[in-house]
């Protein structure tokens, strides 16, 4: 049996399929498509990697901000359960999952069988999600994927609220201007957003292992920045882009109903 | 006797010079990313546009967000006093205040005597200031200044469910990319701001009269949607952004006649 989990996220889709037991495969795209055209490439793309037809696939479940829009899937499942199932098959010791994506960031206290008992979610405000890193990367000219790296260079942290990513660009302005290293602000930013983020765990408490998950998740400067700050790793799992795909192809795995319609996705 | 205001914001710097109780000369500048330099220049300004030194200052007070980076300030106040003193100055009857700058919006109560008595501020979040339209002016390219006027032309307000300023940017250009009018959208950003300032003044309470103060008093598609929830004329200076400065002169006035 194959099942689906597709993630359509404010920025990219992520697509994964699942026997079971283990990953078929997994694929993710930025795209700025409508949420259901843009899920159906990415999910055609995948099926057409792994020489897989539509049919093959008994039932696909979808999850993130888009989810309501993706046709052909036999089911809606929540950020919250596909995150925390995701991180805790990736990292079956987790107890806390940590969901950074590029618009929302959510936190799940998980108990000793990996079932949820609290979580926090913040998907109000960019400050504190990828997208502030989005926006001082554009400062300090340097692509988004690079902040990472550069930041883990610096000789110090250059100081830049949290309380909105707004009002941090003008300070991240002024650290240009008096002279501030890009290091040091790259750094600086990562500790902004990590602050938020501990902020969140705060509120339902840290128990170990903590798995980090999302898209920002792969920003290296902001998970040392994490784990700087409080004090504890923090597991990054192989692909945690698409570890929230893969919680809903788990999900679809698991529930009995919601078998495939074939409705629309059969073309 | 000549005294001087100085409101170091951060969008604008502003600088008042009072000979008694007249203003003998006014300057505003645009803060630059260091507080002391834009308060030389725009100090300089004024001083030259009444042939006047700072040696002829008897007394300066300095207020806004970077005023504790202005060197030839006698004494710092916080905006709030200085907000409600010049407020109180040219409206005595105002009690309730709405001051809405490049990165905070403040509520304050004052009393007859234009001390304040309470207030509230947001500088935590762009929504809600100037900075959040000033983005999507930017955003829409419409020239700041006639976003407002613009916002009245709309048939219909664009409902605008995001309040982060970073997320309603991608929520305006989804918006355009489906052929909504500049003018809908801006009617909807105009009302999403009137609604966060709102919420700020109906928490401290509203009493006549009212007044609106700082740079988005001159912008009619805010004040006339924050009139309309606030059911009460809204009183604005014909140079709302001096008040702070203004208000800093005033007291620097007192101070003077106290020694």
């Amino acid at each position: 049996m194959l099942y689906g989990g597709i993630d359509v996220g404010a920025q990219s889709v992520k697509a994964v399929i699942f026997d079971g037991k283990k990953i078929i495969g997994n694929k993710s795209s930025v795209t700025e498509k409508e949420a259901n055209v843009a899920a159906e490439e990415v999910f055609e793309d995948l099926l057409a990697d792994l020489q897989y037809r539509a049919q093959d696939v008994d039932k696909v479940f979808a999850t993130g901000c888009g989810a309501g829009d993706v046709s052909f899937a036999d089911k809606k499942s929540s950020e919250q359960i596909c995150a925390a199932r995701g991180g805790r098959w990736l990292v079956p010791t987790a107890r806390t999952v940590v969901d950074l994506g590029a618009e929302g960031c959510r936190v799940m206290k998980l108990g000793p069988n990996g079932a949820i008992e609290d979580f926090a979610n913040n998907a109000k405000c960019a400050s504190g999600t990828g997208s502030s890193i989005e926006l001082g990367a554009v400062y300090l000219k340097v692509p988004v994927d690079q902040m990472g790296p550069l930041s883990l260079t610096a000789d110090g942290v250059a100081e830049i609220s949290s309380t909105c990513a707004v009002f941090a660009e003008s300070v991240i302005i002024s650290h240009i201007h008096n002279g501030e290293s890009r290091e040091r602000i790259a750094a600086g930013i990562h500790r902004a957003v990590a602050s938020r983020v501990i902020e969140l765990i705060g509120r339902i408490g840290l128990v170990e292992d903590v798995v980090i998950v999302g898209g920002a998740a792969m920003n290296s400067g902001l998970v040392k920045a994490l784990e700087e700050m409080t004090g504890v790793s923090f597991q990054l799992p192989e692909n945690p882009r698409t570890a929230i795909a893969l919680g809903a192809a788990i999900q679809a795995s698991l529930k009995k109903d919601g078998g495939r319609s074939r409705k629309t996705f059969n073309r | 006797m000549h005294v001087a205001g100085i409101d170091i914001g951060s969008a604008t710097s502003k600088a008042v010079i009072l000979n008694n109780d007249k203003v003998v000369s006014a300057a505003i500048i645009e803060t630059g990313p260091e507080s002391q330099g834009s308060a030389e220049s725009v100090m300089g300004k004024t001083l030259e546009k009444s042939d006047l030194h700072l040696e002829d200052m008897k007394y300066i007070i300095a207020t806004g967000y970077g005023r504790i980076n202005v060197p030839f300030a006698a004494e710092v106040v916080t905006e709030i006093a200085c907000h409600a003193k010049g407020v109180h100055f040219l409206f005595p009857k105002a009690r309730t205040i709405l001051d809405m700058g490049g990165q905070d919006c403040k509520a304050i109560r004052i009393d007859d005597r234009g001390n304040h008595v309470a207030f509230l501020m947001n500088d935590k979040c762009a929504a809600g200031t100037g900075r959040f339209l000033e983005i999507m002016a930017g955003l829409l390219k419409v020239p700041i200044d006639e976003i407002g006027p613009l916002s009245l032309q709309a048939t219909e307000e664009t409902k605008i469910s995001n309040i982060c300023t970073v997320f309603a940017k991608s929520e305006v250009s989804r918006h355009l990319r489906q052929g909504v009018s500049k003018a809908n959208i801006f009617g909807g950003l105009h009302a999403a701001t009137a609604d966060r300032v709102y919420s700020l003044l109906k928490r401290i309470g509203i009493d006549a009269d009212f007044v609106i103060s700082g740079g988005i008093a001159k912008n009619i598609g805010v004040v006339k949607r924050v009139e309309a929830k606030v059911g009460m004329h809204a009183y604005i200076s014909e140079e709302p952004q001096y008040i702070g400065a203004l208000g800093a002169a005033l007291l620097a006035r007192v101070r003077t006649s106290r020694t």
